[in-house]
């Protein structure tokens, strides 16, 4: 009988996982992976696999960027995405769904374990990667609930298993409040050891709560929040740029990020360094439009750490060629580094920067009429930048006493202060001007389509469809 | 003074026998019968008397009474005629056995010039499916025995001289086998167990033939080309349709490229050549009484018809016994192999993690415009360049085939050695004991180097460029020992007994390594595509996995003077694939026959010789699902730890239960030969893996034994054996039906797998993996159809159409046409398998035709949703859809328009796609000649045989694509059954002209 007994080897079971201190370390970081863009070790953009598309539906389905890359065909579900001809069998639809249940499932997996009675981890660790399973849960479900509404809630260690029912947006958002009511408490304010600059905080906690209020429109929770935020004393960068070159990966202004290291074995550095480099270089996709650049106040330092353009330095410092970007003259600069080989870039992708939350402040303070609260908050933001090009002519003070105006001001802001960071389309969206700036008519003309952006919007697009995979998988009722 | 007799010796259906010995009665004069079974014998006087042998016929005296010509017919043997069948764990005659078995000749598969001994297995018996997944060389054919009895690995136990072997059926020369012995049924296969669900095929291995001492020489060369290929457009048409596509969007732009001075390649063309097939065979063997040899060495040499594939096979076998003792036989079977394929993607576009992309699916996708060759740099072509376009995007992004197949290729090379030793004692007259230990052991080597190619759109720095190189090994290791025992009693009652026990293990050690940081030496040069070469990073894993089944297992056997036959087996299996509590599953079964043609009152019936009804029941087990389905295994790869598959230790036995009833007949002399069975496999138990959901993360989800499976069918085989006036006769019919059905699914649960725009579900009471998607009635003409397509309230039901567009079928009336109105639109299971092999001889010619058919099963042609349509993104169009395609008003109701938009979303998966599968394939034809016997004795020669062959001559089907025989795609890979039938473009079959020859010394 002896001879019978075959158990997996080189590979670890139930038997002997977890018991031991790095067992959970390893764990917790997996709750972290999804949200990275490294290389995965394959290419299969047809099952969603490959990179989050964060940025393809933050940026490529908004008015800043159009989708690039190799020609009309190069991802043509990424063209169908920012046509809004989307249908429940995109690619980018399920790469989104993908990644944050994939990261659900991680945060799952660990707080189904006892990390109580292991030998090496203290209680105190222990409690804080409970709190990071907790913020990247919530994080996760965040994201699902902006894009798709209602989604199936799996918390085991609470008995929700049934992944073939969607829950009510109110149930996705209850759950985010109680696990972020979890991290709160039991996440630190920060971190000093370099291994763990990038672990969520309670700060992170308490703005990606805030987030969710504003979302919903919820303009004095949200500001409660912020207060508690700025408890753990973040401050804006004297250099706007330093938080997409990695010099302020540590720095007071990130609140929460997503980790690059380049140059690691295996890879811990982020592909999108190549997929945006222009074409021959990378594969030049999210091309920046001119309606973006010339959302810009003139000399706004901003613009020249946002894209590159003509007289700029590409990343190895020679000079940068327009014609590299054929349908606009433009790349995007953020986030992108000088590495070999380009797909392994060790800048951090930022989810929530101060910046960020500070806007949040003045449109919620500006939607309760506290305009000059409202413009307090917006002139921080401006301030810096008005530093940086040490012209006071430059960016100067709002000052309208007018409710819509200086929402509209705090609207321009956010499009330059945080392009290319993933917030456009869900700004236009939850604003209720996607069909305004997105729903011009859809012209004709498929190659002025492919340099175009937002062709077509429609209130129906408000939401992604569930992916067809799932839906035929789990019989989940459709968007 | 000497007599000289002669004259002709003839069979009983008056054909002449060659090699009949013709011996003066206690001389030593004598002499044989040639190929037209004359003779001609000096005797000393004419008073003597003839004695004929030959085997298979009684021996005939004939006194020869001063006759100078004597012409004889001898009878055949009935005894000898009652062939012995291989079955389990022994041997039984032909008219005892009460199972369902196919036996095969091996000269009939070494007939079909096939490579490897599972496509030489194609049509060769009733009930077994054969199908080459692609035509790529080196590629192994699918057997299915009966239907699909899985959503898991549905493939036949394989044991070739009692080793069972893990895959790798192209390691096999056909020339080494003597016979296979299909087992159908659960009387014939349950005493295998766990493993024989899907049926098992044994293998039996040519053996030396005691005072027949042979040297055998085969030698064949073969011209290859591929078949199937569609036409595609030409460049100027490829224009006028993409300015078409314009217009109908309403677009101002067009593509203004002069088509005159732009190239028109055909890619087709340019990716396919004539490649050459060489065989050899050389066998010695032969023997006395005591020991007996068969030794042969093989090679072959395939070339693909696309640069760069090919497959080589050297091969060495060495069978002896030997009866050392009166009670003691011992013996050794032995095959070393070493093969070496260079493969390329051949199916499918690469999607999927570690296959290539298919280089044919890139020839069908890059249009025509496109030179071969970039006129700059001389390099192949990448993207479209620029200098020779207006605007370089309209002709596409699809890869170079030809850079593919040059700088994608892998190269696999794998040692094989499978054999055995055994000992077998006899005592107490009836028993036989009998040991044996077999071995299949492999080691693969497989190795890819991704350099840079040459004038690609990716120019890749040093650490981009890798070199990949992976070490599987594994061995099956066999102890099997058996006791039989054999007993007539008193004339009438025949009782037989088989004892046995088994222990079967496996381990395979998997290593990988890889490396980057190669230079541009390396990119061109072979010799320094080595791991050491490498000076970047390093990449190693490494993982063994093992399983193991120990077993019990009995037979008995009772015959009342051969007229009413019971057989019953029982196996008890442990295996290591279940935790403990699940471990041993228990395979019975009964089977009854009755030799109808013994009975008294069929004594007078003369012209039905044998007539024998069968019937079995059993249960059998499949317990190929994956080896460690109990446990929950966690991966730390990466810097993080996960779950990457889900455990269930609940997991228990697939079991099948089948009944079969047939009857072997054998009618006038034994000229037709018919064999009927009418089977019911009903599968249960069998392991279905929860959804793989994305919403349950990445982990591979748990099984659970939840599905049931159903396959009705009938294996009919009807032989017809003929000589007259010199022509010899010798046709085999073979026809199977197989109705396949999902009786039941976890939970009821359907499952949708997709593969590009195809999909396929698995629904209750349908067949498995039925097509899936939208139903099309045909195109709006006008923009008044588009308006007058309303539901009940009157809204429109596709607002987004324009006249030229497929209208969708509102399938659920539902009001909206969306996703829930998909439905099944095709079946890829055929109803009917069919093949006629017919052999004609006259004098030295002999002439055999062989031809295979399939009937009833859809095929979803998903290359055609991009290059039988118009493609957005520049690729290439078949000269169908230019032909065919909507443009005005009436002409068209299939084929839609040109269009860049497509805003009604016409390529979405539909039964457009859906095509009939069916096809008839004269799949070889061979016409030989024997060298008159006289001429060639005088050199040495006892035979020699010329032959030319053609494979694949022709193929009617109504199939658009390439090749209708094809299995799934490389995207579904991991899916095996359930994905068959996707054709995301294929390695095409080949026709093959081969000239070969046999000599006998």
């Amino acid at each position: 009988q002896d001879e019978l007994d075959k158990l997996p080897q080189g590979k670890l079971t139930e038997g002997n996982v977890f018991t031991q201190a790095s067992d959970f370390q390893l764990a917790i970081d997996a709750v972290y992976l999804p949200l990275t863009n490294r290389f995965r070790g394959n290419w299969e953009w047809e099952n969603g696999a490959s990179i989050p598309r964060e940025w393809v539906i933050g940026d490529v389905m908004s008015d800043d960027a159009v989708k690039g890359g190799g020609g009309l065909g190069d991802q043509e579900d990424m063209r169908r995405m920012e046509t809004f001809n989307i249908f429940p069998e995109n690619n980018n639809v399920l790469g989104i769904w993908r990644f944050n249940y994939k990261g659900i499932n991680a945060a799952n997996t660990f707080l189904q374990q006892d990390g109580s009675n292991v030998a090496g981890l203290s209680a105190d660790l222990y409690n804080r990667m409970r709190g990071e399973a907790y913020f990247l849960r919530a994080f996760y479900y965040s994201r699902l609930v902006v894009n798709f509404g209602g989604v199936p809630l799996i918390a085991p260690e609470q008995g929700k298993t049934d992944n073939t029912v969607r829950a009510s947006v109110q149930e996705v958002y209850g759950q985010i409040e109680s696990d972020l009511a979890q991290a709160m408490q039991l996440l630190p304010m920060n971190y000093t050891e370099d291994a763990n600059y990038h672990r969520a905080t309670s700060g992170a906690a308490h703005a990606l709560l805030a987030k969710t209020y504003l979302y919903r429109q919820r303009w004095q929770d949200c500001l409660n929040e912020i207060a508690e935020v700025q408890k753990s004393g973040y401050m804006l960068l004297p250099e706007f740029e330093d938080n997409f070159n990695g010099e302020g990966e540590k720095g007071k202004e990130i609140i929460f990020a997503s980790r690059h290291e380049a140059g690691l074995v295996p890879s811990q550095g982020a592909i999108l360094n190549a997929v945006f480099a222009p074409q021959g270089k990378g594969w030049g996709f999210l091309i920046p439009t001119q309606d973006l650049v010339d959302e810009f106040e003139t000399n706004d330092p901003r613009l020249k750490a946002t894209v590159f353009m003509s007289g700029d330095k590409w990343v190895d410092g020679s000079d940068y060629n327009p014609a590299w970007s054929p349908l606009t003259g433009y790349n995007v600069k953020k986030f992108m580094s000088n590495v070999t080989p380009i797909d392994d870039g060790g800048v951090d992708y930022i989810y929530i920067r101060y910046a960020d939350v500070l806007l949040w402040k003045a449109e919620s303070h500006a939607q309760l009429n506290q305009l000059p609260e409202a413009r307090a908050a917006l002139e921080q933001v401006r301030a810096r930048s008005r530093n940086q090009a040490s012209d006071p002519s430059v960016l100067p003070e709002v000052t309208t006493n007018n409710q819509q105006e200086l929402l509209d001001a705090i609207r321009h802001e956010r499009r330059v202060e945080l392009a290319f960071e993933g917030h456009r389309y869900f700004d236009l969206v939850r604003w209720g001007i996607a069909d305004e700036v997105l729903a011009k008519a859809p012209d004709a003309d498929p190659l002025k389509g492919y340099k175009d952006y937002g062709n077509g919007w429609q209130p129906s697009n408000a939401l992604l469809p569930i992916p067809r995979r799932e839906v035929d998988l789990l019989g989940l009722p459709q968007n | 003074q000497t007599f000289t007799v002669g004259g002709v010796v003839r069979d009983d259906t008056g054909s002449g026998l060659a090699g009949v010995t013709v011996q003066l009665k206690g001389a030593t004069t004598a002499t044989a019968t040639n190929a037209d079974g004359s003779y001609s014998l000096t005797v000393p006087s004419g008073s003597g008397t003839l004695v004929l042998t030959y085997i298979g016929f009684q021996t005939q005296e004939v006194a020869i009474n001063e006759r100078a010509t004597i012409n004889v017919t001898l009878v055949t043997d009935q005894q000898a005629l009652d062939e012995v069948v291989v079955v389990g764990y022994g041997t039984q005659q032909k008219s005892q056995v009460t199972g369902a078995i196919s036996s095969i000749k091996g000269a009939s598969l070494a007939q079909t010039q096939a490579v490897d001994l599972s496509t030489a297995l194609q049509g060769q018996a009733a009930g077994v499916n054969v199908t080459s997944p692609t035509g790529a060389p080196g590629t192994e054919a699918v057997i299915r025995i009966r239907g699909i009895g899985t959503l898991n690995n549905s493939n036949p136990l394989f044991i070739i001289d009692g080793v069972p072997v893990t895959g790798g059926l192209n390691t096999i020369s056909p020339n080494d086998i003597e016979s296979i012995e299909v087992l159908k049924d659960a009387a014939a296969s349950s005493i295998y167990g766990a493993r024989a669900a899907n049926g098992v095929v044994l293998v039996t291995t040519k053996s030396g033939k005691a005072g027949k001492n042979e040297i055998a020489l085969e030698a064949s060369y073969g011209v290859a080309s591929p078949i199937g290929l569609p036409d595609m457009v030409s460049t100027a048409e490829f224009i006028e349709l993409q300015n078409e596509a314009f217009e109908n969007d309403g677009a101002t732009t067009r593509n203004n490229d002069n088509a005159s001075t732009l190239p028109n390649t055909d890619w087709l063309d340019a990716t396919f050549r004539t490649a050459a097939i060489q065989r050899y065979n050389l066998s010695f063997s032969g023997g006395n009484d005591v020991t007996r040899y068969y030794i042969s060495g093989n090679m072959v040499n395939q070339e693909g018809t696309i640069q760069n594939s090919e497959f080589k096979r050297y091969g060495l076998r060495s069978n002896v016994s030997s009866s050392v003792k009166k009670w003691l036989t011992v013996g050794e079977n032995l095959n070393l192999t070493y093969d070496y394929t260079k493969a390329l993607g051949a199916s499918g576009d690469g999607g999927r993690p570690g296959s290539l992309p298919g280089v044919v699916r890139y020839a069908l996708l890059r249009p025509n415009a496109v030179p071969v060759y970039d006129p700059a740099s001389g390099f192949y072509t990448d993207l479209p360049p620029a200098s020779l376009y207006q605007n370089p995007i309209f002709y596409g992004d699809a890869k170079n085939p030809l850079a593919i197949a040059d700088y994608r290729n892998r190269a696999l090379d794998r040692y094989r050695a499978v054999g055995n030793i055994y000992a077998e004692v006899g005592f107490l007259n009836d028993f036989r004991l009998r040991t044996y230990a077999g071995l299949d052991f492999s080691l693969q080597e497989q190795q890819q180097y991704n350099g840079q190619i040459p004038g690609d759109r990716t120019t890749l720095s040093d650490k981009d460029k890798s070199l990949d190189k992976f070490r599987h090994r594994y061995y099956t290791l066999n102890w099997t020992n058996t006791l039989n025992y054999n007993h007539n009693f008193n004339e009438a009652h025949d009782v037989g007994f088989t004892l046995g026990t088994e222990y079967v293990t496996f381990k395979v050690d998997y290593l990988s390594a890889a490396r980057n940081g190669y230079d541009n030496r390396t990119d061109v040069n072979p010799d320094l595509q080595y791991l050491d070469f490498g000076l970047g990073q390093q990449f190693s894993s490494g993982v063994q996995e093992e399983w193991a089944l120990m077993s019990y297992f009995g037979r008995v056997s009772y015959a009342f003077k051969e007229k009413y036959l019971l057989t019953a087996n029982l196996r008890a299996d442990a295996s290591s694939r279940f935790s403990e509590n699940n471990r041993t599953g228990y395979f019975p079964s009964v089977s009854v026959g009755w030799n109808l043609a013994r009975e008294n009152f069929m004594q007078n019936v003369t012209w039905v010789p044998d007539l024998k009804l069968r019937a079995s029941w059993g249960e059998l087990g499949n317990q190929e699902i994956g080896l460690y389905p109990f446990a929950t295994l966690y991966s730390t790869s990466n810097g993080v730890l996960q779950p990457i598959s889900l455990g269930n230790p609940d997991v228990k036995w697939e079991t099948t239960e089948q009944t079969n009833v047939g009857l072997d007949a054998s009618l006038f002399q034994g000229r037709i030969n018919l064999s009927v069975d009418y089977f019911d496999k009903q599968s249960r138990d069998i392991l279905i893996q929860l959804p793989a959901s994305y919403t349950n993360g990445d982990a591979t989800p748990p099984y659970v034994n939840g599905a049931k499976l159903s396959n009705k069918g009938w294996d009919f085989s009807l032989n017809y054996r003929q000589s007259t006036g010199g022509f010899t006769w010798d046709v085999t019919g073979n026809l199977t039906t197989v109705k396949n059905r999902v009786v039941s699914l976890y939970q009821s649960k359907e499952q949708i797998l997709s593969s590009g725009s195809g999909s396929v579900i698995l629904r209750e009471g349908l067949p498995l993996s039925a097509f899936y998607g939208y139903k099309t009635n045909g195109l709006f003409q006008t923009a008044e159809d588009v308006q007058g397509y309303v539901n009940a309230t009157g809204e429109q039901l596709q607002p987004n159409a324009e006249p030229g567009d497929i209208r969708f079928v509102d399938v659920n009336n539902d009001g909206k046409i969306d996703d829930a109105d998909r439905t099944i639109i095709g079946d890829p299971n055929p109803e009917l398998l069919y093949s006629l092999n017919g052999t004609l001889s006259f004098k030295n010619f002999d002439l055999n035709l062989f031809f295979n058919g399939v009937y009833g099963n859809e095929i979803y042609n998903e290359v055609d949703n991009i290059i039988n349509s118009f493609d957005a993104r520049g690729f290439n169009v078949k000269r169908e859809f230019y032909e065919e395609r909507w443009n005005g008003e009436g002409t068209s109701n299939s084929m839609p328009r040109a269009t860049y938009q497509d805003p009604n979303n016409n390529r979405r998966s539909s039964d457009r796609y859906v095509e009939s599968g069916s096809y008839l394939r004269l799949k070889n034809v061979v016409l030989g000649y024997t060298l008159p016997g006289t001429l060639m004795q005088s050199v040495g020669i006892s035979r020699a045989r010329v032959y030319a062959s053609a494979q694949n001559l022709f193929t009617i089907t109504d199939y658009g694509g390439m090749d209708p025989e094809l299995y799934t795609n490389e995207n579904l890979a991991n899916y095996g059954d359930l994905g068959r039938g996707i054709d995301m473009g294929t390695y095409p079959q080949s026709r093959i002209f081969t000239f070969g020859l046999q000599l006998g010394f």
